[in-house]
């Protein structure tokens, strides 16, 4: 089952190369049965406990498993990819019914979307270093390349600074596992785990692999690559880039910190990672203050969003031990699928208030909540679990982040907590004021395709109701979280 | 008996009204209509059957249900939300009422009375909460819902205003959820009335439960209008007039008053707050907000301001009676809660009126008007007569309790304050009502003249004169059984054991 949700995406991606025009056919068929499997897949973990496959030995040994962390993502990738396959089927029908032939951008979509599918749930199952950093890789690529399919001649250079950004850190990543390898003879996780003993050289090689890994989820001050790529690329590619992707990465973090990085897990490390997180957040946010776009608003709340999982690291590490270990473990998750969700519903939108009004300044969108009204809702809901209101997902994760902070008394999280969620509201309001504000001499408009606006509030109620559901989650989480972190003075 | 249902049923019912508006077409106004008193009158009759189970057979109701390790969402009715909740959803049936007549013609109403009914939603909501937490989300879901019918008429100035009610509320929205999530690190979850919990807990962290009270406090007292946190109540008046109508009877500033009540009553529980001398600061800040609403309430010309300011007088009453511990003053607080509610929806009612029968919105421009709008003027007459405290109308009732509460806590003092702010009111409310009825027009203008027929729409007078009629009841009636003094007096009575 495992093996099949890499396999499926990737042959789907070789079949579209060859066939170009089966794309709106035979993705969204893949990505539904993605879904579908990572829901099985994800109720076995939650029965039966985690998964694990092994494919085959050798010096690259190939092996799947799939736990309780690795379920939830999963199934948030699903899940959105499920959405945004619906709503590109949708825009891709729409379009060709006007110009009688698929539009260049939407052909290629498909497979770049299969191709980054594939690579995602690879992140999330492997269980050794080599594939991880193949499948990191070929995301990466996919990446680049959906920033750069774009009509507007910004997005290539947007992708290139993507692009030379990225590489810093896979070399970084590249030359930590070499180093690993060198002195541990493996690079599996579970067995490096066991066996990695904190020295100089296995400290260096964690700090490389993870600063390779962070630099990816838009570590701040390393983030300036993140605004123009996510924000140039078409709807349906920004909403898996700044949704979906980011997630990745920031995912491959907390699984190294769990499962390999005692050696430099110290709480030093944690709290300049928290504090780089904290200033990644308020620049974040300040910036999106400034926008003027809607598109690049989103994507600077990204870079601020990122920032708050980033706080997950020193809220687990250094508190001592209790039960706001696990509170920072459930809420840094839920943080990260809440905005995964709700971001992608937010460049859905954003790509319909494109498609309808043809721009996406800000002032072009005054009047939008009676002329858009499910769209402008969905940016509204979406922005209510960023900003962390109840009952949404978002609320979840920063109510358990703050008692965390309060509870393992690193009380100095708490203000930039309180001042995130409050900058969060400040540019989401911003940008409902416009959509509230009246308008003379309304352009033409045009209607969008329902299914493409329900695409988008689904994943916003989503977003929302996962909220409801916290149970599941904090048993699917508890776990893999250890009950006795072992810290370095 | 105990049954989940009921209060689960009285949230939905505007909640679903409020979803099946969103999904009508603008046009549909006759099917909107229906829905929204479809949906005003079960929750009436709701309310009305879990009313009777509380007070005649101690029924209790609770909804639970469990979102995570010490994280309970509880619906539950107790004495205090029952007073709560009543009034809310009888100012609801009367407010759809009038909300109908008042937009008439104007745009965007379905938006309007979606968020309409997700504004009673939260209202309701606030009311039953069983914990914090449930208190919490309702209370920002309040802030959301209120949002849309705040800048509805989308004009600069609302924007204007809905951007400085956001920066207010939210500001306190954080610093409440901070209070809360410190709380329940601290002791775990607890529900209202489990007053132990902390009780157990001060003996160990004095200072942080001290500290957490006056966070607490300070949050819920940005939408309760405390002075120096009121900024945003006199600008949000720019809103539609059923919507300041419920803003500042029922909706927003009730949920900051009445978490408050939550707060010492159920929380903190009266002893522990007053042995800690947590109640006295509140008192001193309560009385200054009395007096500084009505001395700026005095200088107003707009009439919608000048109410504003009065609300922010008025509802300081409401903490005052909270913070002087004792039975008297816990009743006159209680029952303020209810009167300033019916009170002060009659006078936006009536200001509504005016602004929309004949255009006037300023205090100068309403000479003589009594003979052109006289039903009107007479409900706006007797609501401030109640407002000053003129016996035996609602006013009276509340500031005679808190009167005695206030000897009684051995805070002479309050009478003083009291008596000022009866003076003050009675300085800002008298004016207008000589002016309207003994005053002639200033011009001899046809629509100032008295004229045969309705003088509005019976939709906007019909419910003006419910509400009037109400103040004038609850004073009248007030030892009668079931009123609001004597649930007042019912709870008063388990708070302070004697």
């Amino acid at each position: 089952m495992m093996s099949w949700l890499i396999f499926l995406p990737a042959a789907g991606f070789v079949a579209l190369l060859a066939f170009p025009r089966t794309g709106p056919l035979v993705a969204p068929l893949i990505s539904l049965g993605s879904l579908l499997l990572t829901l099985r897949l994800t109720f076995k973990v939650l029965t039966e406990g985690p998964a694990e496959t092994l494919l085959g030995g050798g010096l690259v040994e190939v092996s799947f498993r799939c736990d309780g962390l690795s379920a939830i993502l999963l199934l948030a990738t699903a899940v959105i990819f499920a959405a945004v396959s619906v709503y590109n089927l949708s825009l891709t029908i729409h379009t060709r019914n006007r110009d009688g032939r698929n539009s260049s951008s939407s052909t290629r979509s498909w497979p770049l979307a299969l191709l980054l599918l594939s690579a995602l749930n690879g992140i999330y199952l492997s269980t050794h270093l080599v594939s991880i950093f193949m499948f990191v890789e070929i995301m990466g690529a996919a990446a680049v390349l959906s920033a750069a399919f774009s009509r507007r001649q910004r997005s290539a250079a947007a992708a290139m600074r993507y692009f030379f950004t990225r590489l810093p850190g896979s070399l970084a990543f590249l030359l930590g596992c070499v180093l690993l390898l060198g002195a541990e003879g493996s690079l599996n996780l579970a067995r490096l785990g066991e066996t990695l003993q904190p020295s100089p050289l296995s400290a260096l090689a964690c700090a490389l692999i993870l600063l390779g890994v962070l630099v990816k989820a838009a570590l701040f001050p390393l983030h300036s690559w993140l605004p123009p790529a996510h924000s140039g690329a078409t709807a349906p590619l920004s909403a898996l880039l700044s949704g979906a992707v980011v997630k990745a990465p920031f995912y491959l973090a907390i699984r190294f910190w769990l499962d390999l990085f005692p050696a430099i897990s110290t709480v030093a490390a944690a709290q300049a990672i928290g504090a780089l997180g904290a200033l990644g957040i308020l620049w974040g946010a300040i910036q999106a203050l400034r926008q003027e776009h809607l598109k690049l608003l989103i994507a600077h709340s990204t870079v601020s969003q990122m920032g708050f999982l980033l706080l997950l690291f020193p809220l687990v590490t250094g508190g001592g031990n209790g039960e706001w270990v696990l509170w920072a473990w459930t809420g840094g998750i839920y943080q990260a699928v809440a905005h995964a969700l709700a971001k992608a519903a937010m460049l859905l939108a954003a790509g319909i208030v494109l498609y309808s009004i043809g721009t996406d300044r800000l002032n072009d969108l005054r009047g939008m909540a009676s002329r858009l009204p499910m769209t402008s809702f969905t940016l509204a809901l979406a922005s209510v679990t960023l900003i962390g209101l109840p009952p949404s997902g978002g609320f979840i994760g920063k109510w358990l982040l703050l008692k965390a902070a309060i509870g393992s008394g690193q009380w100095w999280w708490v203000p930039v907590l309180a001042l995130g969620g409050l900058l969060t509201a400040g540019y989401s309001f911003k940008l409902i004021a416009c959509a509230f504000h009246p308008r003379e001499g309304v352009p033409d408009l045009k209607p969008p395709p329902k299914t493409m606006e329900v695409a988008a509030l689904t994943l916003a109620l989503i977003a929302l109701l996962i909220g409801l559901r916290v149970e599941e989650a904090t048993f699917l989480i508890g776990p893999e979280v250890p009950t006795e972190t072992e810290v370095m003075p | 008996m105990n049954t989940g249902l009921l209060p689960i049923l009285i949230v939905a019912t505007s909640f679903l009204a409020g979803v099946a508006i969103f999904l009508l077409r603008e046009d549909q106004k006759q099917v909107r209509s229906v829905i929204n008193i479809a949906a005003a009158g079960t929750k009436l009759i709701l309310v009305g059957l879990i009313f009777y189970g509380v007070t005649t057979h101690g029924y209790t109701f609770e909804a639970r249900y469990h979102v995570m390790l010490g994280f309970d969402f509880v619906l539950r009715v107790d004495q205090i939300s029952l007073l709560f909740v009543t009034l809310s959803s009888v100012l609801w049936f009367a407010t759809t009422l009038y909300a109908i007549g008042y937009l008439e013609g104007s745009p965007n109403r379905r938006r309007f009375f979606g968020f309409f009914s997700m504004c009673v939603t939260a209202s309701v909501g606030i009311a039953l909460a069983g914990n914090l937490i449930t208190f919490f989300i309702f209370y920002e879901f309040l802030t959301l819902a209120t949002y849309p019918l705040v800048v509805h008429r989308g004009t600069e100035n609302s924007l204007r205003a809905g951007r400085t009610y956001l920066i207010y509320t939210l500001t306190g929205g954080t610093a409440l959820f901070v209070g809360i999530a410190w709380l329940h690190t601290l002791a775990g979850s607890f529900d209202f009335g489990q007053i132990e919990t902390l009780s157990l807990l001060v003996a160990e962290h004095e200072t942080e439960v001290g500290v957490l009270f006056f966070l607490l406090i300070g949050a819920l007292g940005v939408k309760a209008a405390l002075v120096p946190l009121h900024g945003w109540l006199p600008v949000a008046m720019v809103a539609p007039a059923p919507v300041s109508a419920l803003l500042h009877a029922v909706a927003v500033v009730k949920a900051g008053a009445f978490g408050i009540m939550r707060v010492v009553y159920d929380v903190y529980g009266v002893e522990l707050a007053h042995g800690q001398g947590l109640l006295q600061p509140l008192a001193i800040v309560a009385a200054i907000t009395i007096l500084y609403g009505s001395v700026r309430a005095l200088a107003q010309d707009d009439l919608k301001r000048r109410l504003a300011y009065s609300t922010v007088s008025q509802l300081a009453y409401i903490t005052l009676g909270v913070a002087l511990a004792g039975p008297l003053a816990a009743v006159g607080s209680l029952v303020h809660l209810v009167h300033q509610g019916l009170m002060k929806i009659t006078l936006f009612f009536c200001a509504g009126n005016i602004a929309e029968t004949l255009d006037l919105h300023r205090v100068s421009e309403l000479n003589g008007i009594g003979r052109r709008m006289p039903l009107t003027m007479g409900a706006f007459t007797v609501a401030a007569l109640a407002m000053i405290g003129f016996p035996p109308l609602a006013g009276f009732i509340s500031k005679w309790y808190l009167g005695l509460g206030g000897v009684a806590a051995g805070e002479p003092w309050i009478v003083a304050v009291l008596v000022i702010s009866t003076l003050l009111n009675a300085g800002y409310f008298l004016p207008i009502i000589y002016a309207s009825w003994f005053r002639k027009p200033d011009s001899l203008d046809p629509p100032l003249q008295p004229r045969k027929g309705l003088e509005a729409s019976w939709l906007l007078l019909a419910p003006t004169l419910f509400t009037a009629a109400l103040a004038v009841a609850v004073g009248l009636l007030a030892n009668s059984p079931y009123s609001p003094l004597e649930l007042a007096h019912e709870i008063a009575r388990q708070l302070y054991p004697e």
